[in-house]
């Protein structure tokens, strides 16, 4: 799989522009704060439908227009894919194929666009909420059914802080209970479960990277993980634990929206005993292994933008990653400065 | 006063789904029609409040009073199958797959829109459990977060009161694919998964 040919236009400081690819390595010269982190930027929205930068949609719009116009065609054995997409002050609209669709697993379900930048790096230095937002996405386009599951919980969860902040009768608090476990459920599940897939590769890829064995591992970590045999009975009954406190701060204490990713290099937290180069290794390691599953479930290898390698990776790494990148078949987009 | 068509346009904005570039269509579409097309959109409109009500028994949009359903003598009396709105009703008269009697709830609880149990019509449901000999309530309030919660809540206040309380099924639809199904349906699907049918009568012979 590989994209054929790129369109933007007025897309933060691009007025207009037309880029051929080809499908294996494509490198972008040029000096710094010429934009060359805002077409990596354009390239992923088109296939994630959102900026790695977090910015909201009309940070992304050229100053003075009205709208951005984000073209995009790729290719797999021969069948041609289009993505034509607009991005609004109050939205973005996407055709594939011509026709409209709202959601962009169709598009993700060929099209996977994974980014390294030198703020990537500081992912497991982050706030838990960084990575909870990293693999709720990460999870999401590889598993559209989780995305359904997650936006239920995220639903049923600010009803019920609602109904905590102004009080409700207690059957009504008691129904949004059942549905607040049941949620919760199939999200810890279904985090569970990705970590399960992709354990083993992200391990296999920091391997390749530094190609020592350390005893890395990954767990999600929260009030309730520990909980063994994790049902509904049993998330209901760590409610019973928390209510009243729940009452008094008037917002839900407990569920998947406070756990954390914590990785481990033989049982210690990475922050902590882990170098800043281990770190992006870590990083690098988990979009690899990304890129792997996707390819498992597929059969079409992704492609890879990276922002300024050179500032993150010394020479002989960045050999090691492109070779990598190689073997896969992936298509590489890479910026760095002359 | 504004002009007549600024006054149409103002109105016609309001409704959900039309915004000032359709109703200003809409209003010109009008006027371009016979006079008589206009006065007798109008009069129609104005019949609205005066000649449609809510059913005194199910809370149905009614010309008469009960409805026509609720006075079907063919229909069940014993059955009450419960929804949000009378588009679901028409939905279920539709399928022709229940002759039972309803009961209209118009809308379902959202405590972030600020709807709770007593701004629907809960306390008319009772009132009927009560007085008609009821056996059986269907819950079939929509399956997203807020129907489900009208249901469950719904099920703790109604099954003291003696009838059977069921819920419609929710699991895989009917020329649906699982790949695309998420977790929470599917795990619904599985747990509420039944013989075929053809077991199910040979188990009963």
């Amino acid at each position: 799989m590989s994209i054929e040919e790129l369109h933007f236009r007025d897309f933060r400081n691009i007025q207009e522009q037309v880029w051929n690819l080809v499908p294996s390595l494509n490198v972008l010269e040029g000096e710094n704060a010429q934009g060359k982190t805002n077409f990596l930027e354009a390239v992923y929205f088109l296939a994630n439908g959102r900026s790695f930068r977090g910015t909201e949609y009309a940070g992304l719009i050229r100053f003075g227009a009205s709208e951005t116009q984000l073209h995009g065609r790729w290719s797999h054995e021969g069948l041609e894919s289009r993505l034509d997409m607009k991005i609004l002050p109050e939205g973005r609209e996407a055709k594939f194929q011509g026709k409209a669709i709202v959601r962009l697993a169709p598009v993700q379900a060929g099209l996977r666009v994974l980014v390294f930048t030198p703020d990537s790096s500081t992912l497991f230095r982050s706030p838990p909420q960084a990575r909870r937002k990293y693999f709720d996405h990460a999870i999401s386009v590889q598993r559209p059914a989780y995305a359904t599951a997650l936006s239920r919980y995220q639903r049923v969860l600010r009803q019920r802080n609602q109904l905590l902040e102004h009080g409700g009768d207690p059957t009504l608090e008691a129904a949004f209970d059942l549905q607040w476990a049941e949620c919760a459920l199939a999200v810890m599940k279904e985090r569970e479960s990705y970590l399960e897939e992709i354990r083993g590769p992200w391990r296999r890829r920091f391997r390749d990277l530094l190609g020592s064995e350390e005893a890395l591992d990954f767990q999600w970590r929260g009030e309730l993980t520990a909980v063994p045999n994790l049902e509904t009975e049993a998330l209901l009954k760590a409610l019973d634990g928390v209510r009243r406190e729940e009452k008094r701060r008037g917002r839900s204490l407990l569920g998947p929206q406070r756990d954390d990713l914590q990785v481990t290099f033989a049982g210690h937290p990475v922050k902590e005993v882990a170098s800043q180069g281990q770190q992006r290794m870590l990083v690098i390691a988990l979009k690899l292994a990304e890129a792997d599953l996707f390819q498992a479930q597929s059969g079409k290898s992704p492609v890879f933008l990276l922002d300024d390698l050179g500032s993150e990776l010394d020479a002989r790494h960045q050999g090691l990653l492109l070779r990598i990148l190689g073997a896969l078949k992936a298509q590489t987009l890479l910026t760095t400065a002359q | 006063m504004a002009s007549p068509i600024d006054r149409v346009v103002h109105y016609l904005s309001q409704l959900p789904g039309i915004g000032e570039k359709t109703a200003t269509r809409l209003t010109f579409f009008v006027l371009r029609q016979k006079p008589a097309f206009a006065k007798e959109l109008a009069a129609a409109l104005g019949d609205l409040h005066d000649k449609v009500s809510l059913c005194r028994r199910c809370q149905n949009l009614t010309e008469e009073n009960p409805c026509r359903l609720c006075a079907d003598p063919r229909r069940d009396p014993k059955t009450i199958l419960v929804v949000e709105s009378p588009q679901d009703l028409l939905a279920i008269e539709r399928s022709q797959s229940y002759r039972g009697l309803y009961h209209i709830l118009h809308g379902a609880i959202s405590p972030l829109e600020g709807v709770g149990p007593d701004d629907l019509k809960i306390s008319e449901l009772l009132a009927r459990l009560g007085s008609e000999g009821i056996q059986e309530v269907i819950l079939a309030t929509n399956p997203n977060v807020e129907g489900e919660a009208t249901a469950l809540y719904l099920l703790k206040i109604l099954t003291p009161l003696g009838p059977r309380v069921t819920r419609l099924a929710s699991g895989v639809p009917v020329g649906g694919g699982i790949e695309y199904l998420d977790p929470l349906t599917l795990r619904r699907a599985l747990e509420g998964r039944q013989l075929f049918h053809s077991e199910r009568s040979a188990n009963r012979e």
